[in-house]
């Protein structure tokens, strides 16, 4: 249980905010760029505001070459485990294909396994090139 | 208030904090090919359209290859990595991948990621390569000592 005003996630940093509760890192990637998807990420958030309320800390949306990458710092009043996080984000619309992978790396006890790059590149005919970025 | 002290809080890391960063590689796996032909009328479940897909021959065959495959590696800077720093890094992993037996043709099938934060406290170095030919049993092979042998770049530990 947090109430300082400044929070630490682990391995994360710190983040600031007010309230009480326990904070997680939900981790969104987007693989779209259609702003109906954001339409439906928000009222997707209404409705876990009230049906588990959540507090929302901070957001931090930022643009990718395929889509969006969306980081939600909340606090919850009920404790949220490492799987409860990646049924969030896959809920909240992220790739299903990261959250198959995040949801093995879950189930075999790794300890990092949420990650959403701010650079992507790939070796084409063994040239390193950027595939996506954050802008 | 909030927005005030977050600012101060992430000019100061932004000043005097460190930088953790993660360097990923993924075996990319896409299980069926874009259909270029009109699919055929009277495919109503999903079954049968499994079934189409594979007698096409659309669904990916694998060779000896596992299954999962990614590599990371995490050490703290003072700032994040530049493009080539990042590049030798990535290259680095791929020697450890090449030199675990992995075959080569897979890093045509890989993509590289890179994400960093801020912190106060440095965080060590850990380099590990994971991989499953099941998707049941998960295995590691610890590089940390050769990534710590070649890493040419400055880190806090």
């Amino acid at each position: 249980m947090v109430n300082d005003k400044i929070y630490r996630i682990k391995g994360e940093g710190k983040v600031s905010g007010t309230g009480s509760g326990f904070l997680s890192r939900i981790k969104i990637d987007i693989d779209e760029k259609n702003k109906k998807l954001l339409f439906n990420l928000s009222k997707r958030l209404i409705i876990l505001k009230k049906y588990l309320g959540l507090q929302i800390l901070n957001i931090d949306e930022k643009e990718s070459n395929s889509g969006y990458h969306i980081r939600l710092d909340v606090i919850s009043k009920i404790p949220l485990d490492d799987k409860d996080i990646v049924f969030l984000q896959l809920w909240l619309g992220s790739d299903w294909r990261r959250e198959l992978f995040n949801f093995l790396r879950v189930k075999h006890g790794f300890k990092r396994w949420n990650v959403l790059f701010k650079k992507k590149v790939r070796f084409i005919k063994g040239k390193m090139k950027v595939v996506s970025e954050e802008k | 208030m909030v927005d005030v002290e977050r600012t101060v809080y992430e000019f100061l890391l932004r000043t005097l904090g460190l930088t953790v960063n993660e360097i990923w590689g993924h075996l990319i796996y896409k299980p069926i090919k874009t259909a270029r032909w009109r699919i055929p009328y009277g495919l109503k479940t999903l079954e049968e359209f499994l079934r189409w897909h594979e007698s096409r021959g659309l669904v990916q065959r694998r060779l000896d290859h596992p299954i999962a495959l990614e590599v990371y590696c995490r050490f703290t800077t003072r700032k994040p990595l530049t493009d080539e720093q990042f590049r030798h890094v990535v290259l680095i992993l791929t020697k450890c991948i090449l030199q675990a037996f992995f075959y080569p043709e897979l890093l045509d099938y890989m993509e590289w990621g890179y994400e960093f934060y801020r912190t106060k406290e440095p965080e060590p170095l850990e380099a590990r390569i994971r991989f499953s030919r099941d998707g049941i049993e998960f295995k590691y092979i610890d590089i940390t000592k050769k990534v710590r042998k070649w890493l040419m770049i400055r880190y806090i530990e």
